[in-house]
């Protein structure tokens, strides 16, 4: 239970020694910098960035090219596995391959645009084939389609139904001569031929009808002939763009070693993006930052071996400095931190509720999952995977939890009597029959779960050394609250300790909002009004109830199905083995799933609310970002 | 059959069928918003996944009032009990809770979750807070369930 303490650090070292520094900063992987601030005025801030851009274009290179391999690269990639980590040697070779590589990276950039032009003339070729395509019929060559002193020569395209009329009623007259080549639909594709005379009148007609004018090339072959050298054009292209996709798949094989230059040059980049910090003076620099205080003389001891010469210098945050906030609990809590961050950082005065919130989030989590059969599944399922797959640490922290979740709901599943939906063995709990002692319990739980909120605030108060402020803040509503449910018990001890609570409450609620006490004891009476909050909150605790009696009773349809098919002879009993199967894997995902997140939800709203103080600041420590692998050291070169 | 039995029956259709036309509609949603985000930022998917999967809780626990409805009657036993009508309109009023507030929460909740989505998208880290602000809702589906639960179970056949 805890946010590491940090100190602030000043590294003050000679200019040459800048390189190897910042290189073993980087190996420890614990400084988070930040930008320099002196008001020495030998210093001014460095803006040496030359180069960055060159560096983050080759960069976004490399990941261009492996998002283009990545799809002829045909390995299997393991699931959830952890990835795969490069010694020095290996990142040294890979950089001895950077100019090699990067004449690949050039080769798959020149295939790429040739197979742009490619596409383009596909798309050339197939257009002008669908122009062509009516005019197949059409014996004369096309050039020869063309007006003349006298006669004016047309193509394009008219309804069917006009055409018919033209044909059957010889509207366009005797001076125009139609020739139908072919129909598609309600289409037919013409070419008409008339005498200069009546090119007016009959554009008229010829506009009335809908025709509308094709412009065909001038070709000295005909359509059918042009058809077919379209054809082999369009052949080659195809061929061409295969030899494209089989040259590029060629370099799939160097797929890994783009991946590996891809996070030493991100490594690099990290550095220089870090150097942005700095200060320099003519041959010192200046750089400031955050180390967790139990790493401190590690911290020195590594840089004074790669630079003797630096000044370190390790000092508390000033009073009211935000430091940033790293967690850091036991290994049997660490896998719940996960669910303390993706609510919030906790602010870096206040608390890390990891380990007071780990007993309530798994016990919450089996009492809504609540069979003991889906428990069992979770958690051997979860420990083969972790033996198995050799998770990233993500991966297997996430897994960790749900096993714990998995003993937890073995637990209460055995409580409530539920195996599989299943109810072998006398019960204790019967959510089913007998609700009401179920729901109490619940209730109950969740009552202790907001006063272990109610008590963490308290200890937060006197710890700031304000004990009046836990008295009147917290043990006032625990006073009030358990008073209140005393009185259907016990009702003189009840009435006393309801009544003290309130009195606090009303006393001391509005004690900073002003000093006049009437306006205090109406702004007391008022925060009286959070009762309703609290019981809200305890209302929410229902939910324990209602998913783990969802889990139960849809676990015992699965089995009334099951009984159902098992009925119909052999066959039957098949369906049935994968009815109970697949329907319990259902039930259990999406009720595990469930559980989560609902246990997660009663921590952030109901627990957090009682005491919880966000908005820390990440740690976020120079280090080796990388995206494919682990890199053990950070090559000296890069 | 009585009216009695039909109204039981009702009743077990109308939770089933609220709550499971709500979180249709609501994953519907959920999905569309989820194809959405994908293409723009394909490596988010798997978190969104969990988003679509809330609003269809409430079809389950509409089905499962049915379902208790069913047992209780001895439907599945293959012979239905004798329900008089007092009793059948009791199990139809309490299948109304999870079927009505079933069907609206998970609308509602499928678009909290849309918009969860838009959130992930855009800030990958953030998506445990849109799972919490979905959530937000599904309290009251679990509410209905609770009471539609106690008051079918309390009718003695």
């Amino acid at each position: 239970m805890a946010i590491v303490e940090m100190k602030h650090v000043d590294i003050l070292a000679l200019d040459r020694d800048k390189p190897a520094l910042l290189r073993e900063i980087q190996k420890l992987g614990c400084v988070h910098l930040v930008p320099s601030d002196t008001e020495d005025a030998t210093f001014k801030r460095i803006a040496d960035e030359s180069e960055l851009p060159a560096l983050e274009e080759t960069i976004a290179r490399i990941y261009w090219a492996i998002g283009k391999l990545n799809h002829y690269d045909k390995t299997k990639k393991p699931l959830m596995a952890d990835k795969p980590a490069i010694d020095e040697t290996q990142a040294l070779a890979i950089l001895d391959r950077q100019p090699e590589l990067m004449a690949i990276v050039e080769s798959l950039e020149t295939l790429d645009r040739e197979a742009g032009e490619l596409r383009g003339q596909a798309a050339r070729v197939d257009a002008a084939r669908e122009q062509l395509l009516p005019w197949r019929g059409l014996s004369a060559k096309l050039s020869d389609i063309a007006t003349t002193r006298n006669t004016v020569a047309l193509t394009g395209a008219v309804p069917k139904k006009a055409l018919d009329q033209w044909l059957t009623e010889n509207t366009l007259g005797d001076l125009c001569e139609i020739t139908p080549v072919s129909q598609e639909r309600d289409q037919a594709y013409v070419t008409l031929l008339m005498h200069r005379s009546i090119q007016e009148q009959t554009m008229q007609k010829l506009k009335d009808a809908n025709f509308s004018a094709i412009t065909l090339p001038r070709l000295d072959t005909t359509a059918q002939e042009q058809l077919t050298e379209l054809e082999a054009q369009r052949g080659d292209t195809v061929e061409k763009q295969k030899v494209i996709l089989e040259r590029t798949a060629a370099y799939a094989g160097e797929i890994n070693a783009f991946k590996q230059l891809y996070d030493i040059l991100s490594v690099a980049k990290a550095r220089l993006l870090a150097a942005k910090n700095f200060m320099a003076s003519q041959s010192t620099f200046f750089l400031q930052g955050w180390v967790p205080a139990p790493l401190t003389e590690k911290v020195e001891k590594q840089l004074k071996k790669v630079s003797p010469s630096a000044a370190l210098e390790f000092y508390d945050p000033a009073e009211g400095e935000e430091p940033p906030v790293i967690l850091q609990n036991a290994t049997v809590f660490r896998p719940f931190e996960s669910v303390v961050t993706s609510y919030a950082l906790p602010s870096p005065f206040g608390i890390d509720p990891t380990a007071i919130m780990t007993p309530f989030f798994i016990n919450f989590m089996g009492m809504m999952v609540s069979d003991a059969g889906y428990g069992l599944m979770m958690s051997i399922v979860t420990l083969i995977l972790i033996k198995v797959l050799k998770p990233s640490p993500t991966s297997r922290k996430m897994l960790w939890l749900l096993c714990a979740g998995g003993v937890a709901t073995v637990f209460w599943g055995a409580m409530y009597n539920s195996w599989f939906g299943f109810a072998p063995f006398p019960s204790p709990l019967d959510p089913m029959n007998n609700a009401l002692p179920v729901m109490g319990l619940c209730i109950g739980l969740g009552a202790v779960h907001l006063f272990a909120g109610l008590g963490v605030a308290a200890y937060m108060n006197i710890r700031r050394g304000h004990p009046l402020d836990a008295v009147a803040d917290q043990l006032s509503w625990f006073l009030l609250i358990v008073g209140l449910a005393l009185l259907a018990v016990k009702p003189d001890v009840g009435r006393v300790m309801a009544i003290a609570g309130a009195a606090i409450i009303v006393v001391f609620a509005g004690r900073a909002k002003s000093r006049n006490p009437l306006k205090r004891l109406i702004s007391g009476l008022g925060a009286l009004y959070g009762v309703t909050s609290w019981l809200s909150d305890l209302l929410s605790y229902i939910r324990l109830f209602g998913m783990g009696l969802a889990t139960g009773v849809i676990g015992m349809v699965i089995n009334i199905l099951v009984g159902i098919v098992a009925g119909f002879g052999p066959v039957g009993k098949v369906m049935a083995g994968l009815v109970f199967i697949g329907g319990h894997l259902f039930n259990a995902g999406i009720n595990i799933f469930g559980a989560y997140v609902h246990s997660c939800r009663l921590q952030y709203i109901e627990f957090f609310g009682k005491f919880y103080e966000d908005g820390g600041k990440p740690f976020m420590p120079l280090a080796s970002p990388s995206r494919y692998f682990r890199l053990e050291e950070t090559p000296l070169r890069a | 059959m009585t009216i009695g039995q039909i109204l039981a029956l009702l009743g077990a259709a109308v939770a089933s069928i609220g709550a499971g036309i709500g979180s249709s509609r609501g994953v519907g949603l959920a999905g569309e918003t989820s194809a959405g985000v994908s293409a723009e930022n394909p490596e988010v998917n798997s978190k969104l996944l969990l988003l679509q999967l809330l609003p269809g809780t409430q079809g389950i626990y509409g089905f499962l009032i049915a379902v208790i409805v069913l047992i209780n009657t001895n439907v599945l036993g293959g012979v239905m009990k004798p329900v008089e009508l007092y009793q059948g309109l009791g199990i139809l009023i309490g299948c109304l809770p999870v079927g009505i507030v079933g069907y609206y929460s998970a609308i509602k909740q499928g678009k909290v979750s849309a918009a969860g989505m838009i959130m992930t998208g855009q800030h990958p880290e953030m998506s445990g807070k849109g799972i919490t602000m979905a959530v937000m809702v599904e309290t009251y589906a679990v509410l209905s369930l609770l009471l539609s639960f106690l008051i079918v179970n309390s009718i003695k056949l």
